[in-house]
C-alpha cells in the first residue's frame, strides 16, 4: 500500500492534536494537554478506489518553525500548518514559517489551516480569512472541514 | 531493568544484534523495529537515502502507540562504520523525564494561552 507522511505543525495550543484525534479516531476533548516530542499514527483512506495510508506526525507546538527539529521534516510529503483563529498571535510568524518550510522541503505540499472556527464570529472570520488566506478553516471540536482537509491532501498526494 | 537498547538493524529494519534489556530478548530476533515504531517506518526510505554526513538522526520524546511499549522514548539512528548496509538504533526510555517536561510546559503554555486570549479580547 502506498503511504505518505504528513507533518502537523504550528504554535502551541492551536489544535494540532485535536485535528489529529478528530481525523484518526473521530474524538475530541475540551481539555488542553500539551504535546511533547512527537506522536505518529495513521489512517488509511480511499482515493479513487485505491487505499492510501496517511501517516500523521503530531509534534510539539513551537511559536516559530525555527525551533522545530529539522529531522521532523524528513520524508514528509505534506505539511499542515495550523494556527488558532481565536488567537491572532499564532499566525504572527506565518510568512516566515512557510518560507522556512519551503526551504527545508522544496516542492512539498503545504496547507495553511485556521482552526477553532467554532469560536469566531462570521465577521471576524471574514477579516482573518482576508488577512491570512488559509487553505482551510476547520473546527476540530465540531469536526467541520477536518475530513475535507485530509481528503484534499490525500487526493493531491496520489498524484504527487 | 535497563532503560536503553542498542540494536543493529538491516536495511529492511530487522534487528540483527541487540544489546540492553529494554525489550524481551525473544522479541528482538528477526523482529522489525519498523513495526514497533511507526515513526521509523514512515521515514525509513528517506533514512536509507540520507547522506552519511547527516547522521546521527535523533528524535526526542517519541510517544509510542505500541500496546506493550507504552511510554516515551528517545530514538537515535547512526550509520554503522564500514558497514553501509547496517544502521545502529539506540532506544532510550524517557517516560518519567517526558512527564516532568509535559507538566512544566503545560503550566507555561496554559499561562501563555490565557494571556493571548485576553490580549485578543482586549483588541476587540
Amino acid at each position: 500500500m502506498v503511504s505518505r507522511k504528513i507533518l502537523v505543525t504550528g504554535s502551541f495550543a492551536v489544535g494540532k492534536t485535536s485535528l489529529f484525534h478528530r481525523f484518526v479516531y473521530n474524538t475530541f476533548s475540551e481539555q488542553y494537554l500539551t504535546t511533547i516530542g512527537v506522536k505518529v499514527d495513521k489512517r488509511v483512506v480511499d482515493v479513487n478506489g485505491e487505499p492510501l495510508s496517511l501517516i500523521l506526525w503530531d509534534i510539539a507546538g513551537e511559536v516559530s518553525q525555527k525551533k522545530v527539529p529539522r529531522t521532523y521534516f524528513l520524508g514528509a510529503s505534506a505539511v499542515i500548518y495550523v494556527f488558532d483563529l481565536s488567537r491572532k498571535q499564532t499566525a504572527d510568524n506565518l510568512k516566515s514559517d512557510l518560507k522556512l518550510i519551503q526551504k527545508i522541503l522544496p516542492g512539498c505540499l503545504i496547507k495553511v489551516v485556521g482552526n477553532k472556527k467554532d469560536l469566531i464570529s462570521d465577521e471576524d472570520l471574514g477579516i482573518l480569512e482576508r488577512t491570512f488566506k488559509p487553505d482551510f478553516l476547520t473546527s476540530a471540536k465540531t469536526g467541520e472541514n477536518v475530513e475535507a482537509l485530509f481528503m484534499d491532501i490525500a487526493k493531491e498526494l496520489v498524484t504527487y | 531493568m535497563s532503560q536503553q537498547q542498542i540494536l543493529i538493524l538491516s536495511r529492511q529494519g530487522y534487528s540483527l544484534q541487540a544489546d540492553g534489556a529494554l525489550f524481551p530478548r525473544h522479541w528482538l530476533l528477526h523482529h522489525s523495529m519498523r513495526d514497533d515504531f511507526p515513526l521509523l517506518d514512515s521515514i525509513w526510505d528517506a533514512l536509507i537515502d540520507l547522506p552519511p554526513d547527516q547522521f546521527p538522526v535523533s528524535f526526542r520524546f517519541v510517544d509510542s502507540p505500541h500496546p506493550v511499549l507504552i511510554g516515551y522514548y528517545h530514538l537515535t539512528v547512526h550509520l554503522v562504520p564500514q558497514s553501509p548496509f547496517r544502521l545502529r538504533l539506540t532506544i532510550e526510555r524517557c517516560t518519567f523525564e517526558a512527564l516532568r517536561l509535559r507538566k512544566k510546559l503545560q503550566l507555561e503554555n496554559t499561562a501563555a494561552l490565557y494571556q493571548q486570549q485576553r490580549e485578543f479580547a482586549f483588541l476587540h
